[in-house]
């Protein structure tokens, strides 16, 4: 069961959506799950996928809120109003209106690929120790970046997308969307593998391959006293997220999904 | 009726910096499960709705974001939008309902709600892709809706088609291999995606909803180009009806299938506005 609202300060408000469970009562003392989408394309491909983790996980009677930053899907705003601090304050104003309407007293967070740099950023600046879920993580802002760029290169030239014409697109223009430049140069800049998680944290990775940021990044946080995990997903079904031909395509790896959804809710241990 | 494009990247412009609008907008569950967004004109509400469809699986927001713009660009010209993902899709629950009509039932709780929540007492239906496909079946039926704009929807493949679309083809050797070895390896055909009726079916329709006066706005894209290469084919397949008076063609070769540039959003979303206005505009709004 899913309820949809907008929350959030007025001129700055976002929509989300809280899953909880059917009709039947919470658990006591239950903790809280705030799901954070990627941002711009990717953001709309994985979207069922999240909300299926939602729901999956809200059923078992965690109450979950999956959202829209500002800017993006329902919640008001221009794409090209997204800022890294702007979406640090969208992911302030998620953890209480979660609280608020849960009654969670403590919150779990789940970044899904770029989402990370935005989370990792808030939770880096709070004193409590947190409790973190990296699906898939970007943390290298300036490859990410390329990534993008070099994307929105073969959408407009390799992909088939233009059968019949060559195409300008405008100045600030990046995977369909308008991307305002100062944002990209915080994210370029964005070094999640020096920022530190409060000590005591906990962080558990779950990947389709290990590689050296991560590595660098768990190695870090591990010296900084943050419980680290890594989970490997079956490779069999790792999303084509760079294929531009794949580029339209819903993302939707349905083992991953049931594997977070049974670890998240202590079905299954990490 | 038919805008020709440099007419339509003025409109463009003009929509670039229209409304101070902010809109005016409440999220509702409805029906099985249903997730929808309602998107109200601040002053005089027009008595026409639209409703977005889905774009194939896409989100109810659309591809880039299109369906909040559109939403937001129409309501600050009078018209009240409910854009909604149908069960199983975006934000709304699974499906319910395992009868064939779901579809229907599904547009007609969003009819109700935007109803209840606008006063809206007829509809436009909108869609892309599998959505115009859901669009021109539901149209087809129900009484109150008075319009549809189709987006890559249905049309088909005519002799004319085929000429244009193999002839440059056979030319080129690279693309004729391709042809060979696609049919030995044949993956599946664009019947398995889309929902068309049978051809003597769809022409039913496409006349009955002319007779009725309802109003269509059909945009082929190149994103189309493997079912729609000329203007005529239209009525080439479709039949006379399709040349009604009520019945606006845009081609637009050029463009893809989902608007990926944000200057062809542009155009498109000032098409449909000023389709909208003229079809459905003050004087029709009661």
């Amino acid at each position: 069961m899913s309820a949809p609202f907008f929350f959030g300060e007025a001129g700055r408000s976002l929509f989300g959506l809280l899953h909880e469970t059917d009709g039947r009562p919470r658990i006591e003392g239950a903790h809280g799950l705030v799901l954070c989408a990627p941002l711009l394309q990717e953001g709309t491909r994985s979207h069922r996928a999240l909300w299926s983790l939602a729901q999956a996980v809200g059923a078992q009677g965690i109450p979950t809120l999956t959202f829209d930053w500002y800017g993006t899907g329902d919640s008001a705003g221009e794409d090209l109003e997204l800022s890294l601090s702007g979406l640090q304050s969208d992911l302030d104003a998620a953890a209480k209106e979660l609280t608020r309407r849960s009654g969670a007293t403590t919150l779990q967070w789940l970044a899904l690929r770029s989402a990370a740099i935005p989370m990792l950023a808030y939770l880096s600046s709070r004193a409590a120790p947190v409790d973190v879920v990296l699906w898939d993580p970007q943390l290298d802002g300036r490859r990410l970046v390329d990534q993008w760029r070099e994307q929105h290169r073969q959408q407009l030239l390799e992909s088939g997308r233009y059968v019949h014409a060559r195409h300008e697109p405008d100045a600030d223009d990046l995977l369909g969307f308008r991307v305002d430049e100062a944002f990209l140069a915080q994210l370029r800049h964005a070094a999640p593998t020096r920022w530190r998680l409060p000590a005591g944290s906990r962080v558990r990775m779950a990947v389709w391959e290990m590689d050296e940021t991560l590595d660098r990044f768990a190695q870090a946080q591990r010296e900084a006293g943050v419980a680290v995990e890594a989970v490997l997903l079956d490779e069999g079904e790792r999303p084509e997220w760079d294929v531009p031909a794949r580029f339209g395509a819903q993302v939707f790896p349905r083992r991953a999904v049931a594997q977070l959804a049974q670890r998240m809710t202590a079905q299954v241990p990490w | 009726m038919n805008l020709q494009i440099d007419n339509l990247r003025a409109l463009a412009e003009v929509a670039d910096v229209t409304p101070e609008f902010a809109p005016q907008e409440s999220v509702h569950r409805f029906g099985d499960g249903l997730v929808g967004v309602v998107t109200r004109p601040s002053r005089a509400c027009s008595k026409v709705g639209v409703l977005l469809l889905n774009a194939g699986l896409t989100r109810h927001t659309g591809p880039f974001r299109l369906h909040v713009d559109l939403a937001r660009t129409l309501a600050a010209r009078g018209f009240p939008v409910l854009r909604f993902d149908q069960a199983g899709l975006g934000d709304s629950d699974a499906p319910v309902r395992t009868t064939g009509d779901r579809r229907q039932h599904e547009i007609e709780a969003a009819m109700r709600l935007l109803a209840e929540q606008t006063g809206a007492m007829r509809f436009v239906l909108c869609g892309l892709c599998s959505g115009a496909d859901d669009a021109f079946h539901v149209a087809a039926v129900h009484p109150r809706v008075s319009g549809a704009i189709l987006l890559d929807g249905v049309a088909f493949p005519t002799p004319g088609f085929w000429l244009r679309h193999v002839l440059p083809r056979l030319l080129n050797a690279g693309k004729v291999l391709r042809y060979i070895a696609s049919r030995r390896n044949a993956g599946p055909a664009l019947a398995d995606f889309r929902d068309w009726p049978a051809k003597a079916d769809a022409r039913r329709m496409l006349s009955g909803m002319v007779d009725r006066g309802t109003r269509l706005l059909f945009v082929f894209t190149g994103g189309a180009y493997h079912y729609f290469n000329h203007r005529d084919q239209l009525a080439a397949g479709l039949g006379r009806a399709a040349r009604a008076p009520q019945v606006a063609l845009e081609y637009w070769r050029e463009y893809d299938h989902t608007f990926y540039l944000r200057k062809h959003r542009r155009v498109l979303i000032a098409r449909i506005e000023a389709w909208m206005r003229s079809e459905f505009g003050p004087s029709e709004s009661n």
